[in-house]
C-alpha cells in the first residue's frame, strides 16, 4: 500500500534533514503507528504521502505507483484516495457535522443523491449520527475529531492517515478516537497513525514504526512504544 | 454551480470594502473608455468629412507634360482621385465666384495655370502627398489648406491618443484592483481552501467562486457604466450639436449600441482575467 524506497527529505530553506534514507512497506489493511518525539519526522513522513512535499532523494509509492508521477490534477485524484485527520480537526465552523462530512463529497464531485446515505454511514461509524445537526462549537473536542474522521472516511478511501489525532484530547476521548480508527481499519482501510501518545500505543497494540531524528530506527510488528 | 455562486456572493459580502472599491474603479474605467471610444468615433467621422472636402491643388507651369504628371500623381498609393482642370475651366470656375475675373482676363489674359486636383484616402496624408507632388517637374506650387488640415488632424489625434493612454492605465489599475480583491477573498477562505485541497478538490473547483466573483463584478461594472454612458452621451451630443451644428456628431443607436455591449464584455473579460491571475498565482504558491 505504502512504500518508501531510500527516502530522504531535506527542507531547502532551513537545510534540515527531516527524513534520512527511510525504507519501509505498509501492506493493505494494516494498522500502523508512527511514533517518535517532536521533530522526529512524523509529520514530514505524512506530508510525503499526501504529496505536500516531494522527497529530496528516493521514491514514495502508493498502491505501487510512484508519487512523482502524480502531477497537476492527478494530485487531487491521489488525495481523494487518502483520508486525512489532523490534530487540529480543521472542521469548517459555519457548517454542522453532517455538512462538514458532506463537504468532502461536494468537493470531490460525488452526486448529491448519494450524500445522505454516505454521510449517515460515516457518522454512524464514528458514533455521532445523533449529533449530525450540531455545529463544531457545540461539540466536544473528541466529538469534533470524530466528525473529522467521518469526513476523512466518507469517500471510502483505501488509506487513512491520522497525524496526532489525539493531540488535543483527554485520555477518555483519545481512547474513543482510537477505537473509531480501529473500526475503520476493520472495514479494510489501511490506517497510519502518527502519535506520541505512549499509553495508546501500549493499550491498542499494532505494528509500530519508530522515527528518531529522521531515521527509521525500529519497526516492531507487535507494537509497543520504545524510544 | 449553485454552491459556487453562493460562495461567490458570500465572499463579496464578506469583503464588502474591497469589492465596492473594485466595482467603483472598474465602473469609472469602463465609463471613461466608453466616452473615449465614442469620442474617437466622432473624431473619425469628422476626419472622414474633412477627407471628403479636402482637395490638393497642384498648379502647373505653361508647357508642362500634363499627361505624364497626371499619371505620376495617380501612381501614388495615397491618392484616390486625380483630375486635370485646364486654365480655361479654372477661369470659368473663378468667374462664377468672382464675376470680374473674366473681364480682367479679357484685358490682361488668363492668369490661372492648368491645375491638377487630387484627393487622398486619409486626410493625414495630405501634407506628404503635397510635398511629393511639389517636387514633380512642371509643378510650380501646391495648396492643400495646410493651415487647418494639419492643425485639426494634430489636435484630434492627440485627444484620441491621450484618451487611449488614460484608459490603458486605468484598465491596468482595475486589473490590479481585482487581483487585490480576489487575494483578500482567498486569504479569508484559506482554511477552507486547505481543507478542500486535502480532501482532493481540483484547482478548478477551488477557483470557481473567485472566477464567478470576478465575472459578476465585471458584469455589474459594465452594466452600470453602460447605463450611465448612454443617456449622458446623448445629452452631451445634443448640446454640442446645438453649439456647433457643422460637426457630424454620432447620435444613432446602431453606432452607440455596439459600444455599450463592448463595455459589458470588456468588464466581464477584465474581471475574469484578474481572478484567473490571482487564483493561479495563489494556488501555485500553495502547491
Amino acid at each position: 500500500m505504502i512504500e518508501f524506497r531510500s527516502v530522504s527529505l531535506e527542507y531547502a530553506v532551513t537545510r534540515t534533514l527531516a527524513l534520512d534514507d527511510v525504507h519501509l512497506f505498509v501492506g493493505k489493511g494494516e494498522f500502523v503507528y508512527l511514533v517518535g518525539q517532536s521533530g522526529a519526522g512524523k509529520s514530514s513522513f505524512m506530508n510525503l504521502i499526501i504529496k505536500r512535499h516531494l522527497p529530496t532523494r528516493g521514491e514514495v509509492l502508493i498502491a505501487g505507483e510512484a508519487l512523482s508521477r502524480y502531477r497537476g490534477a492527478r494530485t487531487a485524484t491521489l488525495r481523494r484516495r487518502i483520508g486525512m485527520v489532523f490534530q487540529d480537526n480543521l472542521l469548517l465552523p459555519h457548517l454542522n457535522a453532517q455538512d462538514n462530512v458532506a463537504f468532502a463529497l461536494r468537493v470531490t464531485g460525488v452526486p448529491r443523491r448519494e450524500w445522505s446515505t454516505r454521510v449517515g454511514g460515516a457518522l454512524r461509524t464514528v458514533g455521532l449520527e445523533h449529533k449530525k445537526l450540531a455545529l463544531p462549537l457545540q461539540l466536544s473536542q473528541g466529538e469534533q475529531q470524530r466528525v473529522a474522521i467521518a469526513r476523512a472516511i466518507v469517500g471510502d478511501p483505501p488509506l487513512l492517515l491520522a497525524d496526532e489525532p489525539t493531540g488535543n484530547l483527554d485520555p477518555d476521548n483519545s481512547r474513543e478516537v482510537l477505537k473509531v480508527l480501529q473500526n475503520v481499519n476493520l472495514r479494510g482501510t489501511t490506517v497510519l497513525v502518527a502519535t506520541h501518545a505512549r499509553d495508546l500505543v501500549e493499550t491498542f497494540r499494532h505494528r509500530t514504526l519508530t522515527l528518531r531524528r529522521g531515521k527509521l530506527v525500529r519497526d516492531d510488528p507487535y507494537g509497543g512504544y520504545a524510544l | 454551480m449553485n454552491f459556487h455562486f453562493r460562495e461567490a456572493m458570500l465572499q463579496m459580502r464578506g469583503n464588502f470594502t474591497a469589492t465596492f472599491s473594485t466595482l467603483i474603479t472598474m465602473t469609472l474605467t469602463l465609463l471613461m473608455l466608453g466616452f473615449v471610444v465614442l469620442l474617437t468615433l466622432n473624431v473619425d467621422r469628422t476626419l472622414s468629412q474633412l477627407e471628403s472636402q479636402v482637395e490638393i491643388a497642384a498648379f502647373l507651369s505653361d508647357g508642362a507634360d500634363t499627361g505624364a504628371l497626371t499619371q505620376a500623381v495617380r501612381d501614388q498609393p495615397q491618392v484616390t482621385e486625380v483630375r486635370l482642370v485646364d486654365k480655361t475651366q479654372v477661369l470659368s470656375e473663378m468667374s462664377r465666384d468672382y464675376p470680374y475675373a473674366e473681364e480682367a482676363a479679357t484685358l490682361a489674359g488668363n492668369p490661372f495655370p492648368d491645375t491638377l486636383r487630387l484627393r487622398v484616402a486619409r486626410v493625414e496624408d495630405s501634407r506628404a502627398v503635397a510635398e511629393l507632388v511639389r517636387k514633380l517637374p512642371g509643378v510650380t506650387d501646391v495648396e492643400y489648406g495646410a493651415g487647418y488640415v494639419d492643425q485639426t488632424v494634430k489636435t484630434l489625434s492627440t485627444v484620441r491618443g491621450a484618451g487611449y493612454a488614460l484608459v490603458g492605465l486605468l484598465l491596468v489599475g482595475t486589473l490590479f484592483n481585482i487581483l487585490s480583491a480576489v487575494r483578500v477573498a482567498i486569504y479569508a477562505r484559506r482554511n477552507e481552501i486547505s481543507v478542500m485541497r486535502l480532501l482532493g478538490a481540483t484547482r478548478a473547483f477551488i477557483r470557481a467562486p473567485h472566477l464567478i466573483e470576478g465575472v459578476l463584478l465585471g458584469l455589474l461594472a459594465g452594466l452600470i457604466a453602460s447605463g450611465l454612458l448612454a443617456p449622458s452621451y446623448l445629452e452631451l451630443s445634443l448640446r454640442v450639436q446645438q453649439l456647433v451644428p457643422v460637426l457630424p456628431i454620432i447620435t444613432d443607436l446602431s453606432t452607440i449600441s455596439p459600444v455599450l455591449v463592448g463595455l459589458l464584455l470588456l468588464g466581464v473579460l477584465v474581471g475574469l482575467a484578474g481572478s484567473l491571475f490571482a487564483t493561479r498565482r495563489y494556488l501555485r504558491e500553495l502547491e
